[in-house]
């Protein structure tokens, strides 16, 4: 390391120190920043002024020797979310609930993407080619879908109506599901036709089947292995020690062979995650100990996360606004759609899509998981938009919501 | 049945897994990402398999860690590897590529067991524990020292070699020699909750003596260079290198140790993240200043443990997340033993890891009785100074880095086999040690 790296180290670290107490006393911070504070907004911040936007500090061969970490936090975040989707208590929804959350991230997809391609493809001037900008576009607009259910439980401190608060909590556990099948979709055909392939190249219907099968297998193959060894081999007994150990395991071979593969870690371990929860009697325990190392794997997915981005600043800043905006019109719009054919004659309101801005870890993974797939060199943009937008969404969100659910309670 | 049909699956599903990795390469994806993601799948697969594995070995009566170091020998390069290249999931692209994750996990593991050393504890030792660091490290140098200068002719390794480079050998075996493994020492101590006289007077010695060998290897490097480049002289530079390493390592381990104090009695979050980012940081910076990372952090962990009344917090988180700590460093260990270095020079190190043993044993034995220890430390304490591992690896990568004119891979190649037999042999003589000093409880 050069003297110059030493000493922005250096300053790096009194920051740091300066910093701890406000990065870990939260009850220290303004109000405003509170909410960057929960979501772990610093760790990718530490991450970006540690990498190769920031002073650069590690070295292509550490940086390379921890990447096997992301894979394994993408892995336990998507095994988590698996385990939510549980049959027997999903089936106590009803069905309006479903279709108006799932409708409202479709019709949030559908507003992003085209907006983001556009964006894409007139900031970047030509330099892409159009099936990449396409893709770019796309992801931009799965990430952009859901909802992050850390930041919909901090709003329930808020006083909304309880039943705007349940329909958000619902609708931030289950609008994920959409943007998840959308990535595992483009993940299938990008990994079956990678951009650039000639047009008609894929050939007759047989091959494309074929490809589209193995690739199915695959992700089939890994989400049941999981689910099936987690269940067989997950603890009876509450040693933490041991029940950590089993699942840290299982979801690192199975993220790793994922990612070995060429499919991504996140799809084949949520899958795990959903077939271990409706299958396993353990589940409780599992569940406790998934939640209980949340916060740490997030942290340190976040600061890994962070440390990979490398990305053009001055793209990013036109971007990310355009993203923003068309974003917060796309829940606006969802949320509205969602009410008007599902909720019409509930007590729910029809802006709800207002409490529904907060954009956590799960779009980040989706991100990283289609960089970590090395489709496009875009990726890097994307992944560092949907960061930067999730810093925007967490301070603008809570204001934004209070400002719209909150004042029809004051009625 | 449910654990074997699960070992069983994971077997399957690592075995298909890695086929389809072998055949697909990565699946187009850069190298890099193919590389990472093996080494997860390889991380997952040791956990688990390990650690079951571990399991059985624990009903024979032997440590747990034995049951790792198999596993990672069986499915490393030189075994299973051998049979067919699938069956090797811990190849040695794939050990490279966790290296840094061991070093991380060697890192906690030197947190804490500068943590178990509890002042109180050990200061009425300190008579003890000196006497013993002097009786081992003379009677192993002189030990060694003359089985390989005087016994040359018996080895076909050593054969053909001049007198200096001889002599070198000799200095440089005889000080690796001296080096212990303070993290097999903690594991076994943790896995049967031992304490006791002999429990601390093994783990005091063999976290001081790191200090004392790193010292005396730079000074063997010394010697050496000037047996096999006799114009070479007096190295200022390096003397002064090595009162650094030393000197500078303690004082940022008091650092490190007192920032860790500071922010546990200030705020106190995040303990596991902060045991991982001080240990990440230690072992991956330190050594860019000629620091050493892992004697640093054992002096944090000994500082926080005896200056501040939350250090059995830390040491307890880390002692909560010790289990994967331990189980990938020594399948990990296991996988990097050089199984056709140890067939190369198996003659010389059998007679090394004998004399050695020997050595150990008399050292220990003489210093506990002259400093008037109790008899079951005479006795017993021996048994926990034979294992070998990382520190001794470095030393002779180092060596052969430095001196290419030491006999071209005797050194390395000799470490290595010592080594794979100390490493084997360590953990269960430990855990027999423990047991007849009557300081071993059981399994925690």
């Amino acid at each position: 390391m050069t003297t110059g790296t030493w000493l922005l180290l250096a300053a790096l670290a009194v920051l740091v120190l300066a910093g701890a107490k406000w990065g870990f006393g939260r009850q220290r911070l303004p109000g405003f920043l509170r909410p960057l504070a929960d979501s772990g907004a610093g760790f990718v911040a530490l991450g970006v002024l540690a990498g190769p936007q920031g002073v650069n500090l590690l070295t292509e061969e550490t940086l390379f020797k921890i990447t096997p970490l992301l894979v394994i936090a993408m892995g336990w975040i998507g095994f988590l979310y698996g385990t939510h989707l549980e049959w027997r208590l999903m089936r106590r929804y009803p069905r309006s609930l479903y279709g108006a959350g799932l409708l409202a991230a479709m019709v949030c997809f559908f507003m992003v993407a085209p907006v983001s391609w556009w964006a894409l493809d007139t900031f970047t001037g030509g330099a892409y080619a159009g099936p990449e900008l396409m893709v770019a576009g796309i992801v931009l607009g799965i990430c952009a879908a859901g909802t992050a259910p850390a930041g919909v439980f901090r709003l329930s401190s808020r006083r909304f109506k309880p039943a705007d608060r349940n329909a958000l909590q619902f609708f931030a556990a289950v609008d994920d599901i959409p943007p998840v099948l959308l990535l595992a979709g483009t993940y299938v055909l990008l990994q079956t036709f990678p951009i650039g392939t000639p047009p008609g190249a894929g050939g007759q219907v047989a091959a494309i089947g074929l490809a589209v099968a193995k690739w199915l297998l695959y992700f089939l193959g890994l989400g049941a292995g999981l689910g099936i060894i987690t269940h067989w081999l997950f603890p009876r007994g509450d040693d933490i020690r041991e029940n950590s150990l089993i699942l840290l395991g299982a979801i690192s071979l199975v993220a790793g062979s994922a990612m070995a593969l060429g499919f991504s870690p996140l799809l084949a371990t949520m899958l795990g995650g959903v077939i271990f929860a409706n299958m396993s009697p353990r589940k409780e325990s599992a569940y406790g100990l998934l939640v209980q190392h949340e916060h740490n794997l997030y942290a340190v997915f976040l600061l890994v996360a962070g440390l990979f981005l490398s990305f053009d600043w001055g793209l990013l800043l036109l971007l990310a606004p355009v993203y923003l905006l068309a974003r917060g019109l796309g829940k606006l719009a969802g949320g509205y759609l969602g009410w008007r054919a599902f909720l019409k004659d509930s007590p729910v309101s029809p802006f709800i899509g207002a409490g529904m801005m907060s954009q956590g870890g799960m779009a980040v993974a989706l991100a990283v998981s289609f960089r970590q797939g090395g489709f496009t060199s875009l990726a890097d943009l994307v992944t560092s938009v949907v960061i930067t937008v999730m810093f925007a969404n967490d301070l603008l969100g809570p204001p934004l919501a209070q400002r719209v659910l909150g004042r029809r309670k004051a009625q | 049945m449910s654990r074997i049909l699960g070992l069983l699956a994971v077997l399957a599903l690592a075995l298909l897994s890695h086929q389809a990795i072998l055949d697909n390469h990565g699946a187009g994806l850069g190298r890099n990402l193919g590389e990472a993601g093996s080494a997860a799948m390889a991380l997952g697969f040791v956990l688990l398999v390990s650690y079951l594995l571990g399991g059985g070995v624990r009903r024979l009566g032997l440590p747990s860690i034995t049951g790792y170091l198999l596993v990672g020998m069986t499915f490393g390069p030189y075994v299973l590897g051998r049979v067919h290249p699938v069956l090797a999931i811990l190849d040695r692209e794939t050990v490279d590529t966790l290296s840094l994750l061991d070093s991380v996990a060697l890192g906690m593991i030197a947190l804490s067991a500068g943590g178990e050393l509890k002042l109180a504890r050990v200061r009425p030792l300190a008579r003890t524990i000196s006497y013993v660091i002097v009786g081992q490290v003379l009677l192993t140098i002189l030990g060694i020292g003359a089985l390989v200068s005087l016994g040359a002719a018996w080895f076909p390794s050593l054969a053909g070699l001049s007198e200096s480079t001889l002599l070198a050998l000799a200095i440089l075996f005889a000080v690796t020699a001296c080096a212990n493994s303070p993290a097999t020492a903690l594991a076994v101590i943790q896995e049967y909750r031992a304490r006791g006289p002999v429990t601390d007077v093994v783990l005091a010695v063999t976290v001081v003596k790191d200090v004392v060998v790193i010292s005396l290897f730079t000074l063997a490097m010394g010697a050496a260079l000037l047996l096999l480049e006799p114009g070479s002289g007096f190295d200022l530079l390096r003397m002064l290198l090595l009162a650094w390493e030393v000197v500078g390592s303690i004082a940022m381990g008091v650092v490190l140790g007192w920032l860790v104090v500071q922010y546990l009695a200030r705020l106190g979050h995040e303990v596991p993240l902060l045991v991982l980012a001080t240990s990440f940081l230690a072992v991956s910076a330190l050594p860019a200043i000629h620091l050493s990372g892992l004697l640093a952090l054992m002096v944090a962990g000994f500082y926080i443990e005896n200056h501040s009344p939350h250090g059995d917090d830390l040491i307890r988180a880390i002692e909560r997340h010790s289990l994967p700590v331990y189980v990938v460093f020594f399948t990990i260990a296991g996988a990097s033993l050089n199984m056709d270095a140890l067939g190369a020079a198996l003659p010389l190190a059998l007679a090394l890891a004998g004399g050695r043993i020997a050595m150990v044993w008399l050292g220990t034995s003489l210093g506990a009785r002259f400093s008037g220890a109790p008899p079951q430390v005479s006795r017993h304490a021996w048994s926990g100074f034979v294992a070998q591992a990382g520190v001794t690896l470095g030393f002779a990568m180092l060596a052969r880095q430095r001196l290419p004119a030491l006999g071209g891979e005797v050194f390395l190649t000799g470490v290595l086999a010592v080594v794979a037999v100390n490493q084997v042999l360590g953990p269960v003589l430990f855990r027999a040690g423990l047991w007849l000093a009557g300081e071993a409880k059981g399994r925690k």
